[in-house]
């Protein structure tokens, strides 16, 4: 993007650089966001296009990621459109405001670098601050590519403020891997941006002229009925989302898919599910494992809340095996949290075939073509009727 | 509104066979006879108008038919034109407050006028148990419209709510209040679809008011809006789990008015210790018995912490003094950049334990024994806006709480030291004081 935003342009970015491009576009009244690796580059990015006159926003450096989402909270509950970026135990620290925003139905936007969750003292990629967070009623978007990271935040936008929805929308990407992988990344104008997202209108707001209480206490039944709503209001984001896609795709030329992105999955036998970054790896691993002549696709998943449930029965009704990679381990389960979800839905659904978990790229730890290999060849024996470990960790074998 | 004058009780030491009050009232209004009950001046309370209060908007002129009821803009009175009295005692009848009299014999009403600025009973009483109090001064800073709704949800005898709706009278309309779970939620958050108050509010967590605040100020510097921003919060959030944001924000310049109410302790949840109680004070987390003693160190105090922030404007205050409150609250306001922070101790009797009667009076001794002194800071001055002539030894106040009752002299005199020390740190940044110091030596 030149520096009026009047066409677009290519420029070599990593993912943090991309997410402040993205914020910047977005047009946010208010943004407040604390310095947490590896997403401090989002915040100094955002503060040198505030320098350089680019970005026309209240920029706060808060005391803690805590005060960032309150802040947050007081300029969208007075009608500002609002963004923050964090990681890990930012994301930790923060979590009860998270809570409280999401119920309050405020469309925020946040971008989390994932993250391990310490201790002991480790400052590397995982998924394990976003899976600990999962429940708290925000919707979660994965990227796979700087390019996803900046789409992903014009998109979020539009889904969190629409009426319909007003949820608060996380996106995700993993850090280390995304947040300082540089690529080149297109950047649309701020014209063509400003015509997809049009300005956040909303009501009631925090005035004076129009004095309310927010936040009143409120009897168990009318609470039950706000928390079925807010269930609701999640659920209808699934295909909001895959139709604020469609209309993205067509005002910039690129689509991934909606919740899920689907690679040669229509005549596989097989499918391996991965989450963020290393669905990169998994695809050249299934075409090269396609070369060798396994019917293998990937499936990956871009909202991991909500759950892509409907669309996930779909794509997987007629496979053989599949197998599911995680990040984290949830704890009490000795298995991953995506590989607990996906079997959900197969329950469900009525699905019965065997089902592997593949727990990697824990702790920063790579997830290689051989990783890969080794698990799409574990997915193929189970599907021939062998015998199968369900649940493996690649990296201690 | 004009403002409101009457006579009120001060101190309750009415003898039980005195009415010279009443006396003095009979020998100057003659043939009408009293407006002053010496039985009812003995029952009321300190502080009670014992007079007529001159009300801003008389019921009794509003039902008068015949004009004779009139208020004198200058000085607030109310006063019957007996010329013009038709004996039709509509009057009598519509005072709230059973302040006006009907004479059946000269068929005329009648009122207390308060001698013409120079209440008679005020002067007769030998134990100067009554006060002319002009509440004009206060009421000068008061707006008309009344806010909060009648009636108050609080502990009986809670100074909190009369600080909460007298800030919201000082404030106006143009106000919108955070606060966050603890003893005034019950009066500042609403019920499903009832408010309590006219003004916006805006509920936070314990952990999040001044982030907040600070998100819709920010917000509304965006938009070009202006208005008061203003957390009515707790000791326990604002010396305790919310110190960190505060501080943050203090450092920022962001622009809010704090105002924090301080019962020491946790007073919502049942009287647990905070980072403001007292050394000594038994609460439930700082009990008494055969190893403990009540809170075993000294509190934090937040006032001087703010004045540390070198923030625009820092305040102590009490409702005992209201009308240093009113008039900090108005400075506050005022603030055109920056952070403003007022710190009112209000006595708390169902944690403290003390009668539900005495919470001004409480207020009143914590100021005048020193423990906690009035003062302002503002342009890098720190001014008392109150000095006692004779401080009274800390005994005086802590033997009207139970909180104390179990501390033994040893303990007293370390509460003493605790209160000199810091009264003698206040001394060495207030200009004033040392200056007065010097010319008392």
């Amino acid at each position: 993007m030149s520096d009026k935003g009047t066409s677009r342009e290519i420029k070599v970015l990593d993912g943090n650089r991309a997410a402040a491009y993205g914020a910047m576009l977005c047009r946010p009244d208010v943004i407040a966001a604390y310095p947490i690796t590896p997403q401090s580059e989002v915040v100094e990015t955002l503060f040198s296009f505030k320098a350089q006159g680019l970005l026309d926003s209240e920029l706060i450096e808060p005391e803690s990621e805590h005060s960032s989402m309150g802040i947050l909270r007081g300029a969208s509950i007075a009608g500002g459109r609002t963004f923050t970026a964090t990681a890990a135990q930012g994301l930790l620290f923060m979590f009860e405001n998270c809570i409280q925003v999401a119920t309050q139905r405020l469309p925020i936007v946040m971008v989390n670098v994932c993250r391990e969750v310490a201790g002991p003292h480790i400052v590397v990629s995982g998924h394990s601050d976003t899976m600990m967070t999962k429940g708290m009623g925000w919707i979660q978007l994965h990227a796979r590519s700087c390019q996803e990271i900046l789409d992903l935040i014009v998109m979020a936008y539009r889904l969190a403020e629409d009426p319909e929805i007003r949820i608060p929308v996380a996106v995700c990407y993993d850090g280390w891997f995304l947040s300082h992988l540089w690529e080149p990344v297109e950047i649309p104008t701020r014209e063509e941006v400003a015509r997809f997202l049009p300005p956040f209108e909303t009501s009631p707001r925090v005035d004076p002229a129009r004095p309310m209480v927010f936040g009143p206490w409120i009897s168990s039944k009318v609470a039950t009925e706000y928390r079925y709503k807010q269930s609701a209001a999640i659920s209808r984001a699934k295909a909001k989302f895959d139709e604020i896609e469609r209309e993205f795709q067509e005002n910039f030329g690129r689509g991934y898919g909606g919740q899920i992105e689907e690679y040669r999955t229509d005549d596989a036998d097989i499918v391996l599910i991965a989450m963020g970054s290393s669905a990169s790896t998994a695809k050249v691993t299934v075409d090269k494992k396609r070369d060798e002549g396994l019917k293998v696709g990937l499936l990956r998943i871009r909202m991991f809340t909500p759950f892509p449930k409907e669309r996930l029965a779909t794509a997987l009704k007629q496979k053989k095996a599949i197998g599911v990679m995680d990040k984290t381990v949830y704890f009490g389960w000795e298995c991953g949290n995506i590989f607990l979800d996906v079997k959900s839905v197969l329950y469900s659904a009525g699905i019965k075939m065997p089902v592997l978990n593949f727990i990697c790229g824990l702790c920063d730890s790579d997830i290689t073509t051989e990783i890969i290999g080794r698990a799409i060849d574990a997915i193929d024996q189970a599907a021939q009727g062998k015998p199968y470990s369900e649940v493996v960790w690649p990296d201690l074998e | 509104m004009k403002l409101s004058n009457f006579v009120r009780k001060i101190r309750d030491v009415c003898p039980p066979d005195c009415s010279a009050c009443e006396k003095a009232c009979a020998e100057k209004m003659g043939n009408l006879g009293p407006v002053i009950n010496a039985g009812q001046v003995h029952k009321a309370g300190v502080y009670k108008a014992i007079t007529c209060v001159q009300c801003g908007n008389p019921a009794c002129k509003d039902v008068c038919p015949n004009d004779a009821i009139v208020k004198d803009e200058e000085s607030g009175v109310v006063r019957v034109i007996q010329e013009n009295c038709i004996g039709c005692e509509a009057c009598t009848e519509a005072c709230p407050y059973q302040n006006m009299f009907f004479d059946s014999n000269a068929k005329v009403a009648f009122k207390c006028d308060l001698c013409g600025g120079a209440p008679e009973c005020v002067s007769a009483c030998p134990y100067g148990a009554l006060e002319y109090f002009r509440g004009g001064t206060i009421r000068g800073y008061l707006n008309d419209e009344e806010y909060l709704s009648p009636g108050t949800r609080a502990c009986a005898g809670c100074p909190g709510e009369l600080i909460y709706r007298f800030s919201q009278r000082i404030l106006g309309s143009n106000t919108v209040f955070f606060g966050c779970p603890g003893c005034m939620t019950i009066l500042m958050t609403g019920h499903e679809t009832m408010a309590g108050s006219r003004l916006p509010y805006v509920s936070c967590l314990f952990t999040n008011v001044i982030s907040t605040m600070t998100g819709t100020s920010r917000y509304y510097r965006h938009i070009g809006k202006e208005a008061n921003l203003v957390a009515y919060v707790g000791d326990g959030c604002l010396s305790d789990i919310e110190f960190q944001a505060l501080s943050a924000a203090a450092m920022r310049r962001e622009k809010l008015i704090v105002l924090c109410y301080d019962n020491e302790g946790y007073q919502n949840t049942g009287n647990q210790m905070s980072s403001t109680t007292a050394f000594g004070s038994l609460t439930t987390t700082s009990p008494v018995g055969k190893e403990l003693r009540g809170k075993d160190r000294d509190s934090k105090y937040m006032p001087l912490i703010m004045v540390a922030h070198d923030i625009s404007y820092v305040a102590t205050a009490s409702p005992a003094y209201l009308e240093d409150y009113a008039r900090k609250l108005t400075k506050a306001m005022n603030v055109k950049d920056g952070m403003s922070y007022i710190h009112i101790l209000t006595p708390c009797p169902t944690g403290w334990g003390f009668p539900i009667d005495k919470s001004i009076d409480v207020g009143k001794l914590a100021v005048e024994t020193n423990y906690f002194p009035l003062w302002e800071y503002e342009d890098g001055i720190l001014r008392l806006t109150y000095k006692s002539d004779k401080p009274q030894p800390i005994s005086a106040y802590t033997k009207l709480i139970s909180r104390y009752r179990h501390m033994n002299e040893d303990e007293l005199q370390q509460l003493q030291r605790l209160v000199d020390k810091r009264f003698n740190k206040l001394g060495l940044y207030s200009q004033s004081f040392r200056q007065k110091e010097a010319l008392r030596t």
